[in-house]
């Protein structure tokens, strides 16, 4: 099979070109796969380069967490006692509140128990004193009160011990309520008639 | 910044004389701007030796590049009409002409098919021409040729047989000058052979290899002035100053045996006389041998002037180039720098 030879260049008619491009010598200074092979490599490079820095970027924040998380546990424990602590707080202030309110009133309290022990009379026993101080959003003033359930003898007992009530001396310059919340009952089995009087101490307005 | 012109150079080799143009790159058709002629008569040397001194100078990297048209006997050249526009695309035809008439044995010889009036390449399923022009060459001449220019600091872009490049531009010139006489004998003159081409302004070629050459005509000298060797009758055949017009006769003697030959079978074949011998290949201290070829033959020897085919090629001519009229080189020069 005889070697027929083409034109590199259409359109060159009466220009036939019989060179033996194998036998030619490689004049180009610089080859294109040797510039493909630059571009390639570069690319390759570039891509290691920033997958490497993805790399470094990772590592450090795993490394930041892991501090970050050492850091959360040690405070966690912290706040774990401090929140112990602040239970513990919570269960005695209650009753640092109630002390202080009970200690808020402008009267010695205890001194006002004492003074209604003595404003009843023999016939009169009081079962239980309930003191409360509460806050009467309608009159917008604080109201000290005094819940006294007990029992008389006879009415008559009962009605005396209110009126000596109204006469409460450590009472004296502030607005004072005596308020029977219901008639006196009679109990069946002691013959006795119990009763529940409400006290109620407000500064005047 | 101004971008700079690239360089280019257009070499053409013929078998004592390398003709170098400067162009202003390589695309056809170009700009010459300076035309240099160098004439080896030492056998010993290669044609193309001043091209590396030029390489030297001029490139840095030591060699140049650019396109070169060879005038070789290596180049066998054949041309004819395919009988029927259904044989011409057929793949196989243009291979079987090379096998039958041409007949080429080696494998490895490497070939271009163009069509005769175009000079486009012959492609079967392309509707071709019937006419058709195939210039073929063995690998291993041309691997030869490609060498030498190469190891002679030329790097060629292009590398191009001149004969085909000479014939639209010779078709040219017989068409300007009209006339009856409508065939033309453009001879190579080689060492020991010669090609003639012969061609109608239409297309039509033969071509033919015959015996004798500027070897045969050196002989002659030696033969006839009893000197030592061919170099010196060479010397003597191309200086300007030794007149050897009274052995004329003898020198083209058996060059024009065989010319007459063939070209009066060919006359036969086309039913016409051939008019015109045109000899590319010999510089103007030579032309004295063409004239007297042309007389003998009873023809006139085919002048084309520099600038029409310069203006035919679409070539241009830097100011500063002063072209011999008298140089039938030049016109090889031009048909390579140029396009038809």
């Amino acid at each position: 099979m005889f070697s027929l030879g083409k034109n590199k260049k259409d359109g060159l008619s009466w220009h036939a070109d019989f060179r033996l491009l194998e036998r030619l010598p490689d004049t180009k200074v610089v080859r294109t796969s040797f510039l493909v092979n630059v571009v390639f490599c570069g690319i390759c490079g570039l891509i290691a380069l920033v997958f490497g820095y993805r790399e470094l970027t990772t590592m450090s924040l795993k490394s930041e967490m892991r501090r970050a998380n050492a850091d959360r546990e040690d405070r966690m424990k912290a706040n774990d006692a401090l929140l112990e602590s602040i239970n513990r707080f919570r269960v005695h202030a209650n009753s640092v509140d109630d002390l202080n309110r009970f200690y808020e009133a402008p009267f010695d309290v205890i001194e006002l128990m004492v003074s209604l022990s003595n404003l009843r009379n023999p016939e009169v026993a009081f079962d239980s004193i309930k003191y409360s101080n509460d806050w009467n959003p309608s009159a917008r003033i604080e109201e000290f009160v005094v819940n006294l359930d007990g029992k008389g003898k006879t009415t008559e007992d009962i009605i005396a011990l209110k009126a000596n009530l109204r006469n409460l001396s450590i009472a004296s310059g502030y607005d004072l309520s005596v308020i029977e919340e219901g008639n006196p009952v009679k109990e069946p089995r002691s013959g006795y008639f119990s009763f529940r009087i409400r006290v109620i101490v407000s500064k005047k307005k | 910044m101004k971008k700079t012109k690239q360089e280019g150079y257009f070499i053409v080799g013929f078998p004592n004389s390398v003709i170098i143009a400067e162009t202003e790159g390589t695309d056809i058709p170009a700009t010459l701007n300076n035309l240099s002629d160098y004439l080896n008569l030492d056998s010993s040397k290669s044609v193309y030796a001043p091209v590396l001194e030029l390489a030297r100078v001029r490139s840095k990297k030591g060699f140049l590049t650019g396109v070169i048209g060879v005038s070789s006997p290596a180049f066998v050249l054949h041309g004819n009409t395919i009988p029927s526009p259904q044989k011409a695309k057929d793949p196989q035809y243009i291979q079987g002409v090379i096998k039958g008439e041409m007949k080429v044995t080696d494998d490895s010889f490497y070939y271009h098919a163009l069509g005769g009036m175009s000079g486009n390449p012959h492609d079967p399923t392309k509707d071709p021409e019937t006419e058709y022009v195939i210039a073929g060459i063995p690998i291993s001449k041309l691997a030869l040729i490609q060498d030498e220019v190469v190891i002679n600091g030329f790097v060629p872009k292009r590398m191009e047989c001149i004969t085909l490049a000479l014939i639209p531009l010779v078709r040219k010139a017989l068409k300007r000058l009209g006339g009856e006489k409508r065939l033309v004998v453009m001879l190579e003159i080689f060492g020991d052979s010669s090609l003639a081409t012969m061609m109608t302004p239409d297309g039509e070629y033969a071509f033919r290899v015959i015996h004798g050459g500027d070897r045969t005509m050196c002989q002659a000298i030696k033969e006839e002035n009893n000197l030592k060797d061919e170099d010196a009758a060479r010397k003597l055949l191309y200086s300007e100053t030794f007149d050897l017009s009274d052995m004329g006769s003898t020198l083209i003697r058996p060059l024009l045996r065989e010319l007459s030959s063939i070209s009066g079978y060919y006359e036969v074949t086309k039913g016409q006389s051939i008019g015109y011998l045109y000899v590319p290949t010999l510089p103007p201290s030579q032309n004295w041998i063409v004239e007297l070829l042309a007389q003998s033959m009873g023809v006139e020897v085919l002048h084309i002037d520099p600038a029409f085919a310069a203006s035919e090629c679409g070539v241009k001519i830097g100011s500063s180039v002063k072209l011999d009229d008298r140089d039938a080189r030049i016109p090889a020069m031009i048909a390579l720098m140029g396009r038809l």
